[in-house]
């Protein structure tokens, strides 16, 4: 894997150097707004989540284990903090709900698309929305079982359970 | 004009610092050069605003400064750098630009950091900004201290040994900063002829507390006309002589008739004009 | 897909992921790939207004530039305290000596107090003189090595030496008052030293200006001590300053020094004396 630039922004960081921060701000807020934008109507409380996730990179920047791309660690933060912030707000949950059941593409979308999973994508969206919320929230968006229960407004146990349905199904189409 | 000052006087116990200095500056940029001792620090204190005068009167920006709203209404537009910049140690370069710009009154905190930057890119501290004052070279210190005092880019700059410990390189820097706004209206006091030709539009010689000339650099370097000769040993008719790098000796005095006269430079000047004075330690 | 070349999202299918035209699964195959790849970030980067960026960022550096503030500004402001006014008042390292020299000079009171058989006496001479000597700490001038470039600012240089000298007199008035809860007998002990003790901080900043701020303490409590002493030799009452009227003539004292004082600030913020 290509080293990651991002990692030496982050030990500047981690030292106390604002300009690494400010570099590591123009890399990755725009992406990251617009990923919480598509999980959040509510424009005000993206950007307080945003300020939130850099602030707390700041803060964290030490603590970064170094696995995996720095992007990912940074969305790990910042999904952390729209689902806290959502927390009592079922509105703007639901949206969020309806966004991971999502609406499947036509075929022809996905071919001009060139989707990276090739048919796993066509595979997901045969899934049911229960089973496809589950997925994306866990497997796409990183969260815990506990965290996507809280989330979706299901137990945990009721997570896990339509996880490894997911999966059979999934295995199932593939074998 | 944008600072006056007429008939300045300022003790200090027994000693007479300033002995009835008038003076009067506009935009650009006057050198005060003097010995140790001349005055030239009280007198930056007093246009700074820092000192009262024992008498005389002082104007800047057509405001008097013993008026207390008018005095405050001058420090808005006020640089000064002191001839010590006493940041406190534990302060990092940009937490102690920062002090200095909240008491400068710039409210705006985003604003503030903007400011805080553009001029600590000015002075190439941008680097030591997370820097421990305690840490800081003297160079360094002087540069800190030229930031503080270009805070809100003021009218007026008072810079007491501005130039003291920067390097050639640091120094030409410095001079582009200083020149830059032609409106701007700066003095500062310097021990180096070289800045005062290649920088003031002014230049004034103190000595004793009083001002012995006023003019331009080239004025000031012609009034040593005639008085300044080389040769190979020492004259009797001088009252200065130095052997330079090629071996020759510079006389400053009365010429002896034939002498082989030279084209006097600002240097030569300030030494006709203030004498051994200028050569003898501080306090003599 | 083609062995060996990365697949990316057409800069079409950016565009659609951004204005949220993309189905979900779709989205999600853009949004993992924009995990790894700097290139298609900075497509992300050309949709997003950059003045919103930049207002939040601006906001992500108060924030932070708040964070790095010393508790005690933070405290302070909470209190209501304008920024000047906080910044001011606690930036020399001279203050704060000053103010951890009330409290321990107040902990050695009260240890004092604690130790003696009769207490009173040695509490109401040697409480008046801690507001003394830790005011003359914090208010002396020279003690601010920024001092000359402070000056030069808009902010009163009055102001922040008079805001410095009642944050540590206060403290230090607090302290002594802490310790002279040990004592036996009467609660009217407790206040009898304020008025005295006003008295003797007030001349001080009284005489700092002729004086330096060092010797006015020196002389001020020196002579207060020198006084009890000599009424003590005599047999008279050393705590005479404590009735009624030595307490009318601490008032009057502290108003007369206050009225100097008061007069001084003019001084102060235009440098006349030094």
């Amino acid at each position: 894997m290509a080293p990651d630039p991002d990692a030496d922004l982050l030990r500047a960081i981690a030292a106390g150097d604002r300009r690494a921060l400010g570099a590591l701000y123009a890399e990755h807020a725009p992406w990251l707004m617009t990923r919480l934008s598509r999980r959040c109507n509510d424009p005000g409380l993206v950007e307080e989540v945003v300020q939130d996730t850099f602030v707390a990179v700041w803060r964290g920047a030490g603590r970064w284990e170094g696995r995996g791309p720095v992007a990912a660690w940074i969305w790990g933060i910042g999904i952390r903090r729209l689902v806290s912030g959502l927390r009592g707000r079922p509105a703007a949950t639901a949206m969020l709900r309806e966004e991971y059941a999502g609406v499947t593409g036509s075929a022809e979308d996905q071919v001009l698309l060139g989707v990276e999973h090739g048919d796993l994508a066509g595979a997901l969206g045969r899934l049911s929305p229960e089973l496809r919320a589950v997925i994306s929230a866990t497997v796409l968006d990183g969260l815990t079982s506990r965290e996507a229960g809280q989330l979706l407004g299901i137990p945990t146990g009721t997570v896990k359970t339509r996880m490894m349905r997911a999966r059979a199904a999934l295995r199932e189409e593939f074998a | 004009m944008t600072m006056s000052v007429h008939d300045l006087v300022r003790r200090f116990g027994r000693t007479t610092a300033l002995d009835g200095l008038s003076l009067e500056l506009g935009p650009g940029v006057t050198g005060l050069l003097g010995p140790n001792g001349a005055g030239k620090t009280t007198l930056l204190r007093i246009l700074a605003t820092v000192l009262a005068p024992g008498s005389g009167s002082v104007r800047l920006l057509g405001l008097d400064p013993s008026v207390a709203t008018q005095r405050v209404q001058i420090r808005r537009q006020l640089g000064y750098l002191p001839q010590e910049v006493g940041a406190y140690p534990s302060f990092s370069v940009r937490e102690f630009v920062d002090y200095v710009a909240v008491l400068k009154e710039h409210t705006d905190r985003g604003a503030r950091r903007r400011e805080v930057d553009r001029v600590l890119e000015l002075v190439d501290l941008t680097d030591k900004a997370y820097v421990k004052t305690r840490a800081l070279s003297g160079g360094m210190r002087r540069r800190l201290g030229l930031a503080t005092a270009l805070l809100g880019d003021p009218e007026l700059l008072v810079l007491d040994e501005p130039a003291a410990g920067l390097d050639p390189r640091q120094r030409m820097r410095f001079r582009e900063l200083v020149s830059a706004d032609p409106h701007r209206c700066v003095v500062l006091s310097t021990h180096q002829t070289e800045d005062i030709a290649a920088l003031c539009r002014q230049v004034v010689v103190v000595d004793a507390g009083r001002a012995l000339f006023r003019g331009t650099p080239a004025e000031l370097a012609a009034s040593a006309a005639g008085r300044v000769w080389v040769g190979s040993g020492r004259d009797p008719g001088a009252s200065l002589a130095w052997v330079t790098g090629d071996g020759s000796t510079r006389q400053i005095g009365d010429p002896p008739s034939g002498a082989q006269l030279v084209e006097p430079t600002v240097e030569d000047a300030y030494l006709v004009l203030v004498g051994a004075r200028a050569l003898a330690p501080a306090g003599v | 897909m083609t062995a060996g070349a990365r697949w990316h999202p057409s800069q079409d299918g950016i565009r659609e992921y951004v204005t949220g035209q993309l189905d979900r699964v779709s989205a999600s195959s853009v949004e993992a790939h924009l995990l790894t790849c700097g290139p298609c970030r900075s497509l992300v980067r050309a949709h997003v207004p950059t003045a919103r960026l930049d207002a939040m960022l601006s906001t992500v550096e108060d924030r932070l530039d708040a964070r790095e503030r010393p508790r005690v500004e933070r405290v302070v402001r909470r209190l209501g305290m304008d920024e000047p006014d906080a910044r001011a008042l606690l930036a020399a390292p001279s203050v704060r000596i000053a103010w951890w020299g009330a409290v321990g000079l107040a902990c050695l009171l009260a240890f004092l107090v604690e130790a003696q058989e009769s207490p009173r006496m040695l509490f109401l001479l040697l409480a008046p003189l801690l507001p003394v000597i830790s005011t003359a700490a914090a208010y002396a001038p020279g003690l601010d090595p920024a001092l000359p470039i402070v000056m030069a600012t808009p902010y009163r240089t009055s102001r922040l030496l008079l805001a410095r000298s009642l944050a540590v007199g206060a403290t230090a008035a607090a302290g002594a008052s802490l310790a002279g809860l040990g004592l036996p007998g009467q609660r009217t002990t407790m206040v009898l030293w304020l008025l005295p003790a006003l008295a003797l901080t007030s001349m001080v900043l009284a005489l700092s200006p002729w004086l330096g701020t060092g010797l006015a303490a020196g002389t001020v409590g020196g002579g207060w001590v020198l006084a009890v002493g000599l009424l003590e030799h005599r047999g008279a009452d050393p705590l005479v300053a404590f009735h009624r009227d030595g307490q009318l003539l601490s008032a009057l004292l502290a108003a007369v020094a206050l009225a100097v004082v008061a007069s001084h600030q003019r001084h102060l913020d235009e440098g006349a004396r030094r």
